[in-house]
C-alpha cells in the first residue's frame, strides 16, 4: 500500500479512528438500533415512531456464524489479484440485538473461528484508487 | 390458526404436468422452454389451449421480460382472464400454486396453467451467473463485502454444526441420497452415483459447503395444469388433489433473520398440515428445496419429519434414499436432477404428480398416497409447503 490518504469505502457507515465504530441509528421512541441506518419508519411492530438519532454501535460482539469465500465475488466488490480466499463472519452485537456481517481480518481463516467467539471491529484497506485507499470494517478475533 | 384453509382443501387438482428436457440445452431460449412445457402440460391434461383461462409464470433471469406472463400468453395465443408473473425467487413456484387454487375456488379462472422456464446454464456467462449469485445480498450492506449465495447458506450450515453437532458428512449424505434417486431417473442431469467421500473431496466453495453440496446450474422448463376437483374427475389422468397449502415469510436478508437454524418452513408446514388434517408421518415422500444441502437439513426439522437438531441423525438413518422411511427428492432434486433458477422446484411438483399417479417408473414410491412438497426463496426467506394426495378424504 502507498502513503495515499485513507477514505471510507462507503461514506458515513463507520468512524475512521484506530478503534472504529459502525454508525447506525436508534429509534427515539423504543430504542431499537439499526444498521445500516434506518431514518424513516421504526421496524419494531409495537412502535410507530419516525424519529431516529445517529449513534455509534458497540465495537465488539460474538460470532453468530461464519464461512469463507473461496471464489472471487463479482463487482461491485473489488478483489485483490490474485484472489485470496477470505473469511466472512456474521456477528451479534449484544446491546443492539442485531447481526452485522463483514469480512474477517486478513490472515485469519475459518479454522481459527468458532461460533460464539468474541470479535472486535477494526479497519482494513479494501482497495486502492488513484486518489486514496478505501477502508472498510472487518471483524478481528480477540483473546477471550 | 386464523384460517385453516377449509375453503381450499381438496377443491383443486393438478390434472396436467410436463417437463422439457433438462440439463445443458444450448440454443433453447427460456421462452421456448416455458412454452414447450406449458403446451405439453395442457396436452397431458387432455385439454386445449382454448380451455385455459388462467396463466401464472415467473420471469426468466436469462431473458427478462417486462410483462412475462402476457408474453407467454401471446406466444401461445392464449387469452386468459387471470394472467400474472410472480417473483419470490425459488419460492415462486408453490406460492403461485397456492394463489392459483384460490383463484379457481373464487371463480377468477377455471383452468390455470403454471409454466416456468429458464436457461441459466447456456444463456448466462460465468460473470453474469456470478452477478446473479451476488445480487441476492443487501445492495449496500451485504453485497459489497464479498458474500455470495453459497456463503449465506454456509452461515446456516456452520451455525447448525455449532449448535447441534451436525457434521459435514451428514450434509454430504443429503447430496448422496438425492443422487441415488437421480440415478433411477433417466431425465436427471447428473446420474452417476457419488459417496460421502466424493462430496467431501470436491472443492470447497464456502466452508463447510463443497461443490457437491451445491445445486446444479441448468436449462429447462416445467409446467402444470390446475382445475377444480369436480372438473378433474372427467379428465384423462387420476387427479392429484391439493389438500394443504401454507406459507411463511420472515425476512429478505439473512442478517435480518431471527434464527439461522429455524426457518419459516415451520409455519408453512404447520399451516399446510392443519389445512390437510394430516401429520408429517402421513407423508409417503417429501420433495424439499435443496439449493444447498443445509437447506434440506433445516427443512426436515422445521417440517416436522424429525426433532430440531436431529436432522443429521435422520440423514444417517438412510431415510432419504430410495426405499427409505421418507424418500426425499425422488427425481434427484436441484442437487442432481436440475436447477434452472426460479423454475427449479417445478420439477419437484411434476415429479410428485407422477408419483401420485403411480406413473414414476423405476423410482415409484410404493403405494404413494400423500406427499409434501416445499420450496423456499431468498436465503430461507419465503417458504411454501403443499400437501398433495391422490385421495380427497
Amino acid at each position: 500500500m502507498s502513503d495515499k490518504p485513507l477514505a471510507p469505502a462507503i461514506e458515513g457507515w463507520h468512524t475512521m479512528e484506530v478503534k472504529p465504530h459502525l454508525i447506525g441509528t436508534q429509534c427515539k421512541g423504543c430504542g431499537t438500533y439499526f444498521f445500516p441506518k434506518n431514518q424513516a419508519y421504526c421496524r419494531n411492530p409495537a412502535c410507530d415512531s419516525t424519529d431516529f438519532r445517529e449513534v455509534e454501535l458497540s465495537r465488539s460482539g460474538h460470532i453468530w456464524s461464519y464461512t469463507n469465500a473461496c471464489y472471487k465475488p463479482p463487482e461491485p466488490f473489488v478483489a485483490a489479484e490474485p484472489f485470496e480466499p477470505y473469511a466472512i463472519a456474521a456477528v451479534q452485537l449484544e446491546k443492539e440485538q442485531m447481526v452485522v456481517l463483514g469480512q474477517v481480518i486478513e490472515g485469519v481463516s475459518c479454522e481459527q473461528l468458532k461460533v460464539g467467539m468474541p470479535v472486535e471491529l477494526v479497519l482494513e484497506p479494501l482497495h486502492e484508487t488513484d486518489d486514496d485507499i478505501k477502508m472498510t470494517w472487518k471483524w478481528k478475533p480477540v483473546a477471550p | 390458526m386464523a384460517n385453516p384453509g377449509e375453503a381450499l382443501r381438496g377443491k383443486v387438482a393438478i390434472v396436467g404436468a410436463a417437463d422439457t428436457e433438462v440439463g445443458v440445452l444450448p440454443g433453447r431460449t427460456p421462452m421456448e422452454l416455458c412454452v414447450e412445457a406449458a403446451l405439453a402440460a395442457i396436452e397431458d391434461a387432455g385439454l386445449k389451449r382454448t380451455d385455459v383461462d388462467g396463466l401464472l409464470t415467473c420471469n426468466a433471469m436469462a431473458q427478462p421480460l417486462m410483462y412475462h406472463a402476457e408474453a407467454m400468453a401471446e406466444y401461445m395465443q392464449i387469452f386468459p382472464r387471470y394472467c400474472l408473473s410472480v417473483g419470490a425467487g425459488g419460492g415462486t413456484t408453490f406460492s403461485v400454486v397456492h394463489h392459483a387454487a384460490s383463484a379457481i375456488v373464487t371463480g377468477m379462472a377455471d383452468v390455470v396453467v403454471i409454466a416456468m422456464g429458464d436457461s441459466l446454464r447456456s444463456s448466462l456467462t460465468r460473470d453474469q451467473a456470478m452477478q446473479v449469485q451476488a445480487s441476492t445480498g443487501h445492495p449496500q450492506f451485504e453485497q459489497p463485502y464479498g458474500a455470495t449465495v453459497p456463503a449465506y447458506y454456509a452461515l446456516i450450515a456452520q451455525a447448525h454444526m455449532a449448535e447441534y453437532g451436525t457434521t459435514p458428512e451428514q450434509l454430504a449424505g443429503i447430496a448422496v441420497a438425492c443422487r441415488q434417486h437421480a440415478a433411477r431417473n433417466p431425465a436427471a442431469q447428473m446420474r452417476e452415483l457419488i459417496t460421502v467421500e466424493d462430496v467431501l473431496a470436491s472443492r470447497l466453495i464456502a466452508d463447510p459447503l463443497h461443490l457437491l453440496d451445491c445445486s446444479l446450474v441448468s436449462d429447462g422448463g416445467s409446467a402444470i395444469v390446475l382445475c377444480s376437483a369436480e372438473r378433474a374427475a372427467d379428465l384423462r389422468h387420476d387427479p392429484v388433489y391439493l389438500l394443504g397449502a401454507g406459507e411463511g415469510h420472515t425476512h429478505e436478508h439473512i442478517s435480518a433473520a431471527h434464527s439461522l437454524t429455524t426457518s419459516a418452513a415451520r409455519e408453512a408446514g404447520q399451516r399446510a398440515y392443519a389445512m390437510a388434517g394430516l401429520q408429517p408421518t402421513d407423508m409417503d415422500f417429501a420433495q424439499l428445496y435443496d439449493c444447498f444441502t443445509p437447506t434440506v437439513l433445516v427443512e426436515l426439522e422445521d417440517l416436522g419429519f424429525c426433532d430440531k437438531g436431529e436432522g443429521g441423525a435422520f440423514v444417517d438413518s438412510g431415510a432419504l434414499g430410495p426405499g427409505g422411511a421418507l424418500p426425499v427428492n425422488t427425481h434427484g432434486g436441484l442437487l442432481s436432477h436440475c436447477h434452472p433458477g426460479n423454475p427449479g422446484s417445478m420439477f419437484a411438483l411434476t415429479e410428485s404428480v407422477w408419483q401420485l399417479r403411480h406413473a414414476a417408473g423405476e423410482r415409484q414410491v410404493e403405494n404413494a398416497r400423500c406427499g409434501l412438497v416445499h420450496a423456499q426463496g431468498g436465503i430461507m426467506s419465503s417458504h411454501t409447503a403443499l400437501i398433495l394426495s391422490r385421495e380427497v378424504a
